[in-house]
């Protein structure tokens, strides 16, 4: 398959690096990072990622508020995200899913996984 | 062993140099027919592989240039042609095999394997010497259950030695088997890794001579000693651990790696987030803690959640949840709550303390394919010992304090699709004056819980005491064992493991019928029970796919095309180790007289069509649970 583009958009530096390392060991996949919801939101206008995993609990602009501004962006609309969250808010999925996210994945997640997690969402074959 | 390899397709020689090189084969390559001749010609090798579409002569034509110059050595021919015609074509040529592309490398390995086994007339997936047991599927080499770390070069000359155990080889044998035709190593290297080999065999207690001398002529496996009992183990089926590729295995190294770098590059950081929540509590103490520092010491209990579970810290990182929630309560209302809080803090602190060995946590975490125990209960000290028992013995644990909490684990698992425990063991107190919370009902509720789920999780009951009554109230529950305290983690863990086995998951079985329909909606109706089914609907190819999956069950059809389930299970049983592997007919006839003829030729079980999921899968689990 071609190599798939992703943007994560997450304040914590050892999420970021963790993704990082999962997605690029198991799947070959760029992984762009966003350290939060304004920087996001240009990296997903510029770059056009596959996908963009979105941390829905950060300082400043949330998930929530960040996903609103894609959602609400001609050139971002499109792009299907994906939430990372605590387990604690994953009863919220079915919330998340009505705002337009296409699915949660729980933190914390396993790294050696998280690449096929997401093929299997998407409908990507690895 | 070395193979020869004819194919112009660079990716795919790439592709193959280098799966075939971790699998510790010695490769040489050519790139059109004619050279493929004048290696094959020229040097021994155990196995040639040949494109069908080459330059200069085609697989076809080299392939029965071989055969006519009484080239017996086995061939497999690689192709993009598919159908009957061509592969009848490529095996009257004389190959021995035939695989069309674009195929799994892995599927490739196992047919050359079932080759190599043939070549030696020895149809055991895993060599043996005594205890000695060397996987091809996996390069490990075992002595009495304990790996033995040897080069790529030892391992092909023992891997040699127990192949070919009647042969003596001189040095230039070995080097023409072992190494590729680019490498020319003196005959000293060849002696030096001889000597290597003979010595680290020697340190793990084995005759100094397994590879013997022969003067003046070279060198050869020394006979097994003939008195020993091989009716006791000799032909049980090795379990299979070749379900992680070199492959795989190499980027879960580099992945542990990785994230053990990751683990300590934010060392400190962690060490200062532990000491901005040991000030906000010691503020909150006081009375006097801000709201900014206490939304501060929120988000950092937050973020060491996050984080340490990332890294397989389970336990801490359930701690630094509950510190963010008891952060967020109002403390003026239960003075108890503070004192909580600065229990769950110290135990974060002793837990962390505790798991200084992070690659081990974070190995544990990724190993997957390790049996996960769920350890139910309140007592911190006996669920901790019990978790370190079973780490010790390859076994993954996740403790949840309570039956509430494990039910909300259980939905979460079930809506990631994620592997579910293997085998669950918890506490009850029967005893009426035992003030227990969670009461034994919600206990015994889980116990039923488990049990109605599809496949079923076996759960191993602790008790304060033995009673009939409470033995009925558990069996009755679906509870699988009950054990009596006092007893010791080590008793508690093999009786898990002794629970575990009776898991269908990973079991790989072979389903041969020529109904492809049926065939087809196996994977789906088995799906649940976690079996590796392997289907087949040519039973001609019966014997070759069965060494290669060495399954741990095979179903029949009885009335197949060329060769009849009676027939395949008669051929079966001739074979010392075969002669165990459970085997289940499928039949469309009730009446008595075929049962006689089935059971006679070793069958051990009939099921007749059309049959339900859950009956076959019963069935199934009943002769493996039999067979151990």
């Amino acid at each position: 398959m071609t190599k798939k583009n992703i943007l994560l958009i997450d304040d914590e530096e050892t999420i970021q690096e963790v993704v990082q390392v999962g997605i690029s060991i198991e799947a070959g996949w760029q992984v762009a990072i966003a350290p939060s919801g304004l920087v996001g939101i240009d990296l997903a206008q510029l770059h056009q990622p596959d996908v963009i995993l979105l941390d829905v609990m950060m300082p400043g602009m949330d998930g929530i508020d960040t996903l609103s501004h894609l959602k609400n962006n001609d050139k971002t609309s499109t792009i299907p995200v994906i939430f990372l969250t605590a387990k604690a808010q994953a009863a919220e999925k079915k919330q998340f899913q009505s705002l337009g996210v296409v699915d949660v994945i729980t933190k914390p997640f396993n790294s050696m996984t998280l690449a096929s997690q997401i093929a299997k969402i998407l409908g990507w074959k690895i | 062993m070395r193979i020869l390899l004819v194919d112009d397709d660079e990716a795919l020689v790439e592709l193959l140099t280098k799966t075939l090189a971790q699998q510790n084969y010695a490769l040489d390559v050519a790139t059109d027919g004619e050279q493929g001749w004048i290696y094959g010609s020229t040097y021994t090798y155990d196995l040639i592989i040949l494109d069908w579409s080459l330059p200069k002569l085609d697989g076809i034509q080299l392939c029965q240039r071989f055969r006519a110059h009484d080239y017996d050595t086995p061939i497999i021919l690689l192709t993009s042609r598919s159908g009957s015609q061509n592969k009848i074509r490529g095996l009257d040529a004389g190959a021995d095999d035939y695989i069309c592309k674009p195929f799994d490398v892995e599927e490739l390995a196992a047919r050359i394997r079932a080759l190599l086994r043939r070549l030696t007339c020895d149809f055991l997936p895993i060599l043996h010497w005594g205890d000695l047991k060397l996987n091809p599927c996996t390069s490990e080499v075992i002595y009495q259950g304990q790996s033995l770390f040897l080069t790529a070069k030892e391992y092909r000359l023992l891997e040699l030695f127990l192949r070919h155990s009647q042969e003596v080889f001189s040095v230039e044998d070995i080097i023409d088997r072992l190494w590729s035709s680019t490498e020319y190593p003196a005959i000293a290297t060849v002696r030096s890794h001889l000597r290597r080999l003979r010595q680290k065999l020697k340190e793990k207690g084995f005759p100094d001579n397994l590879i013997t001398t022969v003067r003046g002529q070279g060198y050869c496996l020394k006979a097994f000693p003939q008195d020993h009992d091989v009716s006791k183990d000799e032909w049980c089926i090795t379990p299979n651990t070749a379900s992680v590729s070199p492959e795989q295995s190499n980027k879960r190294s580099q992945h542990i790696t990785a994230l053990t770098s990751i683990w300590s590059k934010h060392q400190s950081k962690r060490e200062q987030q532990l000491a901005t929540l040991a000030q906000a509590i010691a503020t909150l103490d006081a009375g006097n803690l801000e709201i900014s520092d206490r939304l501060s010491a929120i988000i950092t209990a937050h973020s060491l959640a996050g984080n340490l579970g990332q890294f397989g810290l389970d336990r801490a990182s359930e701690l630094a949840k509950e510190i963010e929630q008891l952060l967020q309560e109002d403390f003026s209302q239960d003075s108890n709550q503070l004192l909580l809080l600065s229990h769950k803090f110290a135990s974060l602190r002793q837990e962390l303390a505790l798991k200084q060995n992070i690659v081990k946590q974070i190995s544990q975490k990724f190993a997957d394919n390790l049996p996960l125990l769920l350890i139910i209960g309140e007592d911190e000290q006996f669920t901790e010992q019990l978790s370190s028992e079973a780490i010790d013995r390859e076994i993954r644990t996740k403790t949840i304090s309570t039956p509430e909490k494990v039910k909300h684990w259980l939905e979460e698992k079930q809506i990631r699709g994620e592997q579910l425990p293997h085998a669950v063991v918890l506490k009850v107190f029967f005893a009426e004056d035992a003030a227990q919370s969670p009461t034994k009902e919600e206990y015994l509720g889980l116990i039923a819980e488990f049990k109605l789920l599809t496949p079923s999780i076996p759960v191993i009951v602790i008790a304060d005491r033995d009673r009939f009554e409470d033995r009925l109230l558990v069996a009755r529950h679906g509870g699988k064992f009950y054990l009596t305290q006092p007893v010791n983690p080590h008793q508690v863990i093999t009786v898990c493991q002794k629970a575990a086995q009776y898991s269908s998951l990973d079991k790989k079985i072979m389903i041969v019928d020529d109904d492809i329909e049926f065939l087809q909606t196996l994977p789906t109706l088995l799906k649940p029970w976690g079996f590796k089914l392997t289907t087949l609907d040519d039973p001609r190819q019966f014997w070759d796919v069965l060494q290669a999956v060495a399954p741990d069950l095979l179903i029949l059809d009885i009335e197949m095309p060329h060769l009849s389930g009676i027939e395949l299970c008669k051929v079966l049983r001739t074979h010392p180790y075969w002669s165990k592997l459970p085997v289940l007919f499928l039949s469309i006839h009730r009446d008595d007289s075929i049962s006689t003829e089935v059971f006679a030729s070793g069958v051990n079980d009939l099921v007749i069509k059309p049959v339900l999921a859950q009956q076959l899968a019963n069935r199934i689990l009943n002769r493996l649970n039999l067979k151990r």
